[in-house]
């Protein structure tokens, strides 16, 4: 087994508070704080002002699957503006680039396990395989539900909680998922019927099923079956002034279950002011300084050129017309949930813009706890993934904050709260944000931390007074033990693995598709049987990828 | 998944599910939907058809094997020394397509699939102003009225549509376009209420719009009121058979129209792809592009126009010394003959696909290959490319698949 000793580095993970240098080893693939007597090393580096990071984990950046490809495909011009004007950014060649170009991006800052937190069950095959072509980085996939037909069907006939989670279960399982996630529950169908809106406790157009209850079974299925990762909740009225009424009724929804916000910059909006859009971050970061089970991500927006993608089709169409360049797609896809495509500019001169970027980093300043927010841009939708080391530099320094908050509609300027608020992140608490607090929501107790026996997936980073800077170009990554990037050359391939949730009731999940009364009701929706979507462990095999299956540790 | 689990049998030609076993049963007798005439004149079905000719292609020689292995290192010489390399081919699969993309990325060559006109017009079109599309299975169960837009090449290139599009209750269905008796009575067989208008595909996008203008009084006034009618209309249509000038146009046209429908109400357009969506949809994931791509020092530079790969023959057969010094590299997944148009190319081929064709180019290559879904387990995308089907091999693998032969080249 190859050993490494990092020797005389600073170990920072948000759990050792200790400043102090010390050595670190990676023995084959896991990590050692001490070695027996006489171990052979192999390799020596001398990290004197340097630190040492986990891998990178982002538990929501859309990496594979149908509408990630369609917006690759939607976007064929390669330069953007931003590429000549803002380089900090360090612009991808496209809002969305192909996976090679997005796993290579990703290692060269440091990160190496990401999440794709939308994949439709009918297309999962796709989502992993796009993720199995990114090379470098493990991957794993949430599932989308609460807009399945299926489901709603069950909901709405009073099927009964437990064979609620049976066919939960078996869609995780068959879509090898790591989690389950909801986005605007019930509304994706409710448009399909041409509803246009469909708050907390409103009725589906066809069916008498309410969000709430969707929202219910969901997180109650998660719980019961001992999933990883708590439901994760695109809530309803994204981006809707004023939607922080139907957020809070959202979490009052899972009566007191564990759950997961997602982008909830998106989804703490109020309607006071000049412009019938203000801020409520400070409620929702209440609520979640307030209550343990709550984990948010943010979804922060970065200035620049995008393109925003969503399963949410109602709220997509309702934005068409801010496409820029005015170009949309929207889909409606396999009963099971939908997406929508627009190409998007941020702007500084913009009000609503301007006051999203103060939203998304006054929720980032207002929580308490650095485990419990995320950072997220919600790639690509609030921005690329590449910005993360300038929204990195944006929550160290106070004055670099206020210099872009100066640049700002005026009017933001005079409603936002943000300049009060001048705490400045600590190191360990970047360590929080980008590694240590989503591998804990995601039931990974061997990833993002440097614990002795954990993976061996390490950023080693050079001291700078330029957190951007610093956080753009780490000296070298190791994963697994290996050291695959020094000095941004990328030295080498990796094995990969594909993160997978356990649960109790796993073996029964997939039986639930050979029993003859849910394959022939899935034969009656979707016109194929249930095992033409399903994914089969072996697959993976074949594909090289190591699976590994992560735990709830309740 | 455990491996007790029943795998799905899928046709590898369209991607629909073929029910195998009860085609097995009808082989006998002539079933006019899937059954293809064989090179023996026989009627036998497209699978069936296929598993023999993989059959052949199995059995190999001790002396065909070595035959082949010399080929392999003729055709990786030639590979380093050609100036330039176009990779082309009938690609189907996922595995061929990255394979495909690989060998392209290594060796800085261009790629693009023989036949992409339809799937480019399709691309630029969406390109330019996108749309409202739905998959196969939402439009099934949510169809109020389908209007299916085109002619009868439809349905002969995907004969079983009609019965996957259909929910087992009687739904309406308007056919607009040039479409024969026997088109209309088999949407009729799989259970629609068939009304068929005929009319210019040509002028078609401009039709909708009449049709549905507010107060009118046109004789074919009906079909408007249906149009308007319908609380969810489905637009089918296949880029392959619309023969139409201008096609990227006119599906733009389409498009569009379907998509201001939901100002207010519900509408949206099913267009279903050919054979190759699994080459331009693993393209794009790969590279950001759908093929038309000329990889230089691994960075892909996309060219709609430029490098279209019939283009790119053009180029190197104008000149003598282009001619000398470039390959063509074609992988197949196709069963069907070799294009005439490929066998008389006077340029050095390597072909990596079940059928050598008779070229007499004495530079030629070929490398034998089974066939997708047929002798090996593959990925295949339906035609809505909502869906990735991982289509299940019935034959024990004889020889090797095209991307197995692609890896050899990279090793
Ligand atoms: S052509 Fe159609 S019916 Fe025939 S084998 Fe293929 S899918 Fe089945
Ligand atoms: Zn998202």
């Amino acid at each position: 087994m190859r050993v490494t000793r990092l020797k005389n580095v600073r170990i920072v993970d948000g759990i050792h508070a200790s400043s102090k240098p010390t050595d670190l080893y990676l023995v084959g693939p896991s990590l050692a704080r001490q070695l027996p007597p006489e171990t052979r090393i192999d390799a020596t580096y001398d990290l004197e002002d340097h630190i040492a990071m986990a891998g990178g984990i982002d538990i929501h950046t859309h990496i594979g699957g149908g509408k990630v490809n369609l917006a690759r495909l939607m976007w064929p011009e390669r330069s953007t503006k931003e590429a000549d004007e803002k380089p900090w950014l360090r612009p991808l060649s496209a809002p969305v680039p192909g996976t090679w170009e997005t796993g290579q991006r990703y290692l060269q800052m440091g990160y190496t396990t990401c999440f794709e937190p939308a994949m439709l069950p009918a297309n999962a095959r796709q989502s992993h395989m796009e993720m199995r072509d990114t090379p470098w980085l493990d991957t794993g996939g949430y599932v989308v539900l609460g807009n399945d037909r299926m489901l709603l069907n069950m909901i709405a006939l009073g099927a009964g909680q437990e064979a609620i989670n049976d066919y939960v279960a078996w869609m995780v399982a068959s879509s090898a998922a790591m989690a389950i996630k909801v986005v605007n529950a019930g509304g994706i169908d409710a448009f399909k019927f041409n509803q246009r809106q469909l708050n907390v406790d409103e009725v589906h157009p066809a069916l008498p099923v309410r969000p709430r209850d969707i929202l219910w079974s969901l997180s109650t299925a998660a719980e019961e079956l001992g999933l990883a990762h708590p439901l994760h909740v695109h809530c309803s009225n994204l981006g809707t002034p004023g939607n922080i009424t139907s957020t809070l009724a959202t979490l009052d929804a899972v009566e007191g279950r564990r759950i997961h916000l997602t982008h909830a910059q998106y989804h703490c909006y109020g309607s006071d002011g000049p412009h019938g859009f203000s801020s409520e971050a400070s409620k929702l970061a209440d609520r979640v300084n307030r209550t343990n089970h709550i984990s948010i991500d943010v979804g922060q927006i970065l200035f620049g050129q995008t393109i925003t993608l969503s399963a949410d089709t109602m709220h997509q169409f309702a934005n068409r017309k801010f496409a820029s360049p005015r170009k949309v797609i929207f889909q409606d896809l396999e009963c099971q949930a939908g997406c929508g495509l627009l190409p998007f500019r941020y702007k500084e001169s913009q009000f609503v813009h301007g006051l999203q970027w103060s939203i998304g980093l006054e929720l980032f300043l207002r929580i308490q706890d650095p485990t419990r927010v995320f950072l997220t841009t919600d790639h690509p939708n609030g921005g690329p993934f590449t910005g993360y080391p300038h929204l990195i530099r944006l929550l160290m320094d106070y004055d670099f904050r206020m210099s872009i908050f100066d640049r700002l509609h005026p009017d933001v300027r005079s409603v936002s709260t943000l300049p009060s608020l001048k705490r400045e992140y600590r190191l360990d608490e970047i360590a929080s944000i980008t590694r240590l607090g989503p591998a804990r929501a995601l039931g990974l107790q061997n990833r993002g931390n440097l614990n002795p026996g954990s993976i061996a997936d390490v950023a080693i980073y050079r001291n700078d007074d330029n957190p951007e800077k610093m956080f753009s170009s780490p000296t070298m990554v190791f994963r697994g033990g290996e050291m695959v990037l020094r000095d941004g050359l990328i030295l080498r391939d990796c094995q990969k693995t594909v993160l997978i949730s356990d649960f109790q009731t796993r073996q029964d999940a997939l039986r639930w598709g050979a029993r003859p009364e849910h394959s022939a009701r899935w034969q009656k929706l979707y016109g194929y049987s249930p095992w033409l979507t399903a994914l089969r462990t072996d697959e993976f095999a074949e594909e090289g990828l190591q699976i590994e299956h992560a735990h709830w540790h309740r | 998944m455990d491996e007790s689990n029943p795998k799905p049998k899928l046709c590898s030609f369209c991607s629909l599910v073929c029910e195998l076993p009860d085609l097995d049963d009808r082989s006998a007798g002539p079933e006019p939907w899937c059954i293809k005439r064989s090179g023996l004149g026989k009627l036998v079905p497209l699978r069936l058809a296929s598993m023999a000719s993989a059959h052949r292609s199995a059995v190999t020689s001790d002396a065909q094997e070595s035959y082949f292995e010399s080929s392999l290192r003729i055709a990786s010489q030639q590979l380093r020394r050609a100036s330039s390399i176009l990779v082309t081919g009938r690609i189907h699969c996922v595995e061929s397509a990255r394979g495909s993309i690989e060998l392209a990325r290594r060796f800085d060559a261009a790629i693009d699939p023989w036949d992409s006109d339809t799937a480019s017009d399709a691309i630029s079109a969406m390109q330019r102003g996108g749309g409202y599309g739905v998959s196969l299975g939402e439009a099934r169960d949510r169809a109020e009225l389908w209007v299916v837009v085109g002619q009868d090449s439809l349905l002969e290139q995907t004969p079983r549509l009609p019965i996957a599009m259909h929910r087992g209750e009687s739904v309406p269905l308007l056919l607009l376009g040039r479409w024969s008796d026997a088109s209309i009575e088999n949407f009729r067989e799989a259970g629609f209420d068939v009304v068929c208008i005929e009319c210019e595909l040509e002028d078609l996008p401009k039709r909708l719009g009449q049709w549905t203008r507010v107060g009118q009084t046109h004789s074919e006034s009906q079909v408007g009121q249906w149009l308007l009618g319908a609380k969810y209309t489905v637009f089918l249509y296949a880029p392959s058979a619309l023969d139409v000038e201008g096609r990227d146009l006119w599906i733009e046209a389409l498009d569009r129209w379907v998509l201001q429908r939901n100002e207010t109400t519900r509408a949206v357009t099913l267009s279903w792809g050919t054979l190759q969506s699994s080459f331009h949809q693993t393209c794009t994931w790969l590279t950001g592009f759908p093929g038309r791509i000329q990889f230089r020092e691994g960075i892909p530079q996309y060219d709609p126009h430029g490098y279209r790969a019939k283009d790119w023959v053009d180029r190197q057969t104008a000149s003598a010394q282009a001619k000398s010094r470039s390959l063509l590299v074609w992988v197949d997944d196709s069963l069907e003959e070799l294009p005439g148009e490929l066998l008389e190319l006077d340029l050095p081929k390597l072909i990596i696909g079940p059928n050598p064709g008779s070229s007499n180019h004495q530079a030629d290559r070929w490398l034998p290959a089974g066939i997708v879904g047929v002798t090996h387990t593959v990925n295949m995308f339906r035609g809505d490319q909502t869906i990735l089907a991982n289509v299940h091999s019935d034959c024990p693998p004889g020889s090797q698949m095209p991307s197995q032969w692609l890896k050899r080249f990279l090793s």
